[in-house]
């Protein structure tokens, strides 16, 4: 066991009898009054002065005469009652009454005859709420007309109540025991009993009794004190050890814990944070707590009571010591000397003082408290929790890890800082790493509205300091939430954890923590000297090593396209930038980049940039993703299609000898012109004119792109061989509602009838006037035939006229039918469309704050998803198909 | 140790707002579901008794808010969780893309000594509205094959699919857990009694 060394009280011999016939029975306390029984019927009285310490108080009195009685029988019991200005007095086993001035006797309770011991209590009569006793505090303010002094005596099996005055005792009852008491107390309006086995609970008035558990059945000493606040405090026994449990007025049970003892103690009383108890080594001081620690062993001869008044005393046969109580922050100085931390402020508890004085005493306790289990105990989360609850500020609990944060390193010297070992250090980090945690959740959720700016400033550069030591403890531990930190929200200091992730070769999380943060450039940075690094070099490596090279290079390559395909269309100018990286390494990932349907931002990014990069860096490439925009992204703008048109151009033009038309250059160029609407057509013009003579077909098509017919039309109908080209163009261009278009098949006839060189081709005109009679003004065309026609040779022009006129009569007529109809019909559309409806309920919720639509006004996607139009963010996507899937309708 | 102690599991729900926590887990402990919706603030859990390989255990589920405002969440809530349950709405593309931020943010806070270990499940709802799917079953399970083999269920807390089957595998992930903690904690004692040579050595030492 270990040896207390904290001196709780100190211990002044005040009486010392040593050659006197008699010794010391009972000692009371009254005032500055110390009235001694002896155990020769003598009543002395000494002299105690409030607030003498150590003193030996000066014999005022000696009563020989107490007793009236020759026999000197011991004074077994004394208790003064200042109220009624009694002494009551156990002698010869009667209770005798004494005036409490002059010590005077009374009368004597004759029908107390054989008391053991008593027990008195003053009652207010009518009020037992006010009920007292000896120690209570409230005892000045008691309506003393109203007090009745309630006697108990213990006689045998069997016990007596009275009323005690100053001039009589009234028998109120009496009682049969099961057995005789060793110890009896009043609790309010009823009696505790302990007796060898149990301890019993006895109403006065129903003299109803009531078992008291304690679970304790052996037999042994049992004691029972009324404390302070109507607490009793019994003795009893768990696992055949003894304990001193503490009840209320009702008997219940006030703790669930016991104070453990060497032994059972034969008085107790309390002090502050401490129980006392005598037993026979001396007194025993502990903690009144669940550890029941000693804190101090006081060793004396043989003590039998306290007595407790204005000091303490403790007294045996021959002796009367005074127990002086240490000043309390005595006491903590010297437990603090030797470390012992809870010890000390078990008692600080105990002090008085305003909330402001409390917390001030405990912060230094818990600081010091704190450094001492970091440093010496090493007990790392131990010493984190204090500081926590004492709220130090982070950046103070950081300057105890000077070896994790150099820094940092303090400023202000921290006590004792400890040579830790690795698998210590650990440790330390691991409480660190929670202590940080919960700071972090304090300050993010902190109301940043109520603050002021220097505030939000401060609690800025906190986050920071958190987070980056965060980030560190996760890299020193070497944890995996470092990957799920750096994608949380977070304010590490960008720096310093580029230093701390690149010194630990975290790239990937350092990326990630660039992402996070919008810092993309130097993601990408980053990305690209890895996938430098990573270049497989067959010259210094053997295969398997290019391999694995190879390998971690597409990872990280992997890393790249996905990142550049998640930037938003502003950064386009990264994208196109970074994307060389991959391009130089493998085209068709690096073409990739631009052509995902996956991403959904890849769609949005400006083209003309990635087109004109591509054009001067990669032009092999140029034309497939022109191609795939424009076929799969539907593109339409003029940059796009002049460029793609262009690119087919160019692909022939570098053909050594133009090739025919027939052939797929040409036909794809070919096609891509007469079907874009989107050519900036001069310009290209311009290009084919240039490569001199060739390419007729498509000049013509471009001449007409530009509305100058009549030159392409002469062109198709004397440079190129196959008619049919002349017609088509006639078919693509034709437009009876386009004063430069709706002639184009008599521009042809006369290119045909009338040619500027050369003889007229008679037989194309006339297969263009069989075929297209209802475009051509009929009488003109006829006009233009040389005279030496025949008629048969017109025959089928002429029928096809009269045939499209007839047809066109009847067509006009169906077309009218047609019209009526489809009026009809759209006005019964319209009726629908009108009538469709949609209900917005109580129950409606906007999809964006989940607060009912109300009569707010609100907005309604094509799935049905609704919104407050203040909610709305963007008009075109629906928030619950955002990034992927289609807002389809559903509603009817 | 002969008593064998009564098994406390915490289980925190986590997703996006609407997705249908509440829901799942009013289902699952008092089998009820209800059309409307009621935010939830803060957080708030149920308890359930249930028998895992013969072992009767109690689970305590916590109901977290969705919606970042009501959350008010402290480290302390996330400490001491045995199983994490990640849900989403299989009509809700967003809800899908969030879990990754749950994911992360979960272990952050609580901190778990093994977070490559940390049971983790994931729980597609709302399967019932078959026309509005926007997540396919596989796209949800390469995600979670990912994250280290995270069991994934598609449950409807309307109509009580899967959600028992779910509850199960998630006490069961969290029982293991738990023992997993016990053991690191019997081992972590035995150590520190060394440590401490004033601790009392009597006491009953059976
Ligand atoms: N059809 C269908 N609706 C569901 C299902 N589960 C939940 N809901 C509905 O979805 C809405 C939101 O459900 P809650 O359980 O309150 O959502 P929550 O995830 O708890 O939301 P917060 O508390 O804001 O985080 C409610 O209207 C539910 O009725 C389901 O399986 N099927
Ligand atoms: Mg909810
Ligand atoms: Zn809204
Ligand atoms: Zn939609």
């Amino acid at each position: 066991m270990q040896t207390p060394e904290l001196q709780a009280f100190e211990v002044h011999p005040i009486v010392q009898w040593r050659s006197v016939p008699f010794h010391i029975q009972s000692v009371e306390l009254n005032g500055t009054d110390l009235l001694v029984g002896t155990s020769q019927g003598q009543l002395l009285v000494y002299d105690l002065p409030e607030g003498s310490v150590g003193a030996v108080p000066s014999l005022r009195l000696t009563k020989k005469d107490f007793l009236k009685t020759s026999r000197k029988p011991p004074i077994s019991q004394l208790l003064a009652v200042p109220e009624l200005n009694i002494l009551l007095c156990l002698a010869d086993t009667y209770v005798h009454v004494h005036d409490l001035t002059t010590f005077t006797s009374l009368y004597t309770i004759e029908r107390s005859k054989g008391t053991l011991l008593f027990a008195a209590d003053l009652h207010v009569r009518g009020m037992p709420q006010a009920d007292t006793h000896r120690l209570s505090e409230t005892r000045s303010t008691l309506p003393v007309d109203r007090l009745t002094l309630q006697l108990c005596c213990i006689v045998k099996r069997r016990f007596f109540v009275f009323e005690v005055g100053r001039d009589e005792a009234k028998h109120i009852k009496d009682q049969p025991l099961p057995d005789t008491p060793q110890t009896a107390v009043w609790c309010g309006r009823k009696l505790f009993f302990g007796f060898k086995r149990e301890y019993d609970q006895v109403e006065i008035e129903t003299g109803r009794v009531v078992e008291v558990p304690t679970e304790s059945t052996g037999s042994f000493d049992r004691l029972a004190v009324r404390l302070p606040n109507n607490t009793f405090a019994l003795t009893a026994e768990r696992d055949g050890r003894p304990v001193v449990i503490f009840k209320d007025i009702e008997g219940k049970p006030l703790t669930s814990y016991g104070i453990q003892w060497e032994d059972w103690p034969r008085a107790i009383d309390v002090y502050g944070p401490y129980i006392l108890g005598v037993t026979d080594k001396g007194i025993e001081v502990r903690f009144n707590d669940e550890t029941s620690k000693l804190m101090q062993l006081i060793h004396l001869d043989s003590p039998q009571f306290l007595v407790h008044g204005h000091t303490i005393l403790a007294a045996s046969p021959s002796a009367l010591w005074q127990l002086h109580p240490v000043p309390y922050d005595q006491q903590i100085d010297s437990l603090l000397d030797v470390n012992r931390f809870v010890d000390a402020k078990k008692i600080e508890a105990a002090m008085p003082g305003t909330p402001e004085e409390r917390m001030k005493r405990r912060y230094n306790m818990d600081k010091a408290h704190a450094y001492y289990e970091f440093n010496r105990k090493k007990h790392f989360k131990v010493a984190l929790d204090l500081l926590k609850g004492i709220e130090v500020s982070p950046a103070t609990v950081l300057r105890l890890y000077p070896w994790l944060l150099p820094k940092h390193t303090p400023a202000e010297g921290v006590p004792g800082a400890p040579q830790l070992t690795p698998q210590q250090k650990q440790e330390a980090i691991a409480a660190l790493i929670l202590y940080l945690t919960e700071k972090r959740t304090q300050l993010y959720k902190f109301d940043s509205k109520a603050e002021a700016p220097d505030e939000a400033d401060k609690r800025k550069k906190l986050m920071s300091i958190v987070d980056t030591t965060l980030l560190i403890c996760y890299v020193r531990t070497g944890s995996s939430l470092l990957r799920s930190f750096v994608r949380v929200n977070n304010h590490c200091d960008i720096s310093e954890s580029e230093k701390v992730l690149k010194s630990a070769d975290k790239l990937e999380e350092l990326v990630l923590l660039y992402q996070n943060r919008g810092l993309h450039r130097q993601a990408l940075e980053l990305l690209r000297s890895n996938i430098n690094k990573t270049t497989p070099d067959p010259k210094t490596m053997d295969e398997e090593e290019c391999k694995a090279m190879a390998q971690r290079r597409a990872k990280w390559m992997h890393a790249m396209i996905s990142h550049l395909q998640n930037l938003k269309p502003e950064h386009v100018g990264l994208v196109v930038e970074y994307s060389s990286t991959i391009l130089d390494i493998d085209e068709k990932q690096g073409l990739g980049i631009f052509m995902s349907k996956d991403f959904p931002n890849v769609k949005t990014f400006p083209r003309v940039p990635i087109m004109q990069h591509l054009q001067e860096h990669y032009p092999h490439l140029l034309t497939q993703y022109l191609e795939f925009v424009v076929t799969e992204w539907n593109d339409t703008s003029r940059e796009i299609h002049t460029a793609l048109a262009l690119s087919y151009l160019n692909a022939v033009l570098k053909m050594k000898k133009t090739p025919p038309l027939s052939s797929p250059e040409r036909q794809r160029l070919y096609r891509f012109l007469r079907t874009s609407d989107h050519i900036d057509a001069s310009l290209i013009m311009r290009r084919v004119a240039s490569a001199g003579d060739v390419l007729v077909e498509e000049r013509a098509v471009l001449l007409g792109q530009l509305n100058r017919h009549a030159e392409a039309l002469r062109i198709l109908a004397n440079d190129v061989a196959d008619p049919s080209f002349a017609e088509d163009y006639c078919n693509d261009n034709y437009d009876p509602h386009d004063l430069d278009r709706r002639n184009l098949y008599m521009v042809l006839l006369e290119h045909y009838l009338r040619p500027a060189s050369g003889p007229p081709k008679t037989q194309q005109a006339l297969t263009i006037l069989g075929k297209h009679s209802d475009k051509v003004n009929a009488l003109k065309a006829l006009d233009m035939l040389p005279l030496d026609t025949k008629i048969s040779e017109i025959e089928d022009f002429l029928m096809a006229i009269l045939t499209e006129r007839e047809h066109t009569r009847r067509a006009v007529a169906v077309q009218a039918n047609l019209a009526k109809t489809e009026q009809l019909q759209v006005s019964e559309r319209r009726i629908a469309i009108h009538s469709k409806h949609f209900k917005v309920t109580e129950d409606s919720l906007c999809f964006e704050c989940r607060k009912p639509i109300r009569t707010h006004a609100f907005a309604i996607y094509p799935c049905g998803t609704l919104v407050h139009l203040h909610c709305m963010e963007n008009e075109s996507t629906c928030p619950r198909h955002s990034t992927r899937g289609r807002c389809r309708l559903t509603l009817n | 140790m002969a008593t064998r102690k009564k098994v406390l599991l915490k289980v925190i729900i986590l997703g996006d707002s609407g997705v249908g926590k509440t829901s799942l887990m009013n289902q699952y402990v008092n089998r009820k579901f209800s059309n409307q919706y009621k935010a939830t603030i803060g957080a708030d859990f149920l308890t359930k008794e249930v028998t895992v390989d013969d072992r009767l255990v109690t689970m305590q589920i916590w109901d977290t808010a969705g919606q970042e405002r009501f959350q008010s969440l402290g480290v302390a809530f996330y400490r001491g969780a045995d199983c994490c349950v990640l849900v989403f709405d299989v009509t809700v593309p967003r809800s899908f893309e969030s879990l990754e931020a749950w994911r992360d943010e979960f272990l952050i806070q609580a901190s778990p000594r093994d977070p490559e270990h940390f049971p983790f499940v994931v729980l597609g709802n709302k399967v019932d509205l078959k026309d509005n799917r926007a997540i396919t079953e596989n796209r949800a399970k390469s995600w979670c094959d990912e994250k280290g083999n995270i069991p994934y269920f598609e449950t409807s807390a309307k109509e009580a699919t899967k959600v028992e089957t779910a509850f199960l595998t998630i006490a069961r992930a969290a029982l293991q857990q738990e023992k997993d903690e016990d053991i690191y904690h019997d081992f972590k004692d035995a150590v520190n009694l060394d440590d401490v040579p004033d601790k009392k050595q009597d006491g009953c030492g059976c």
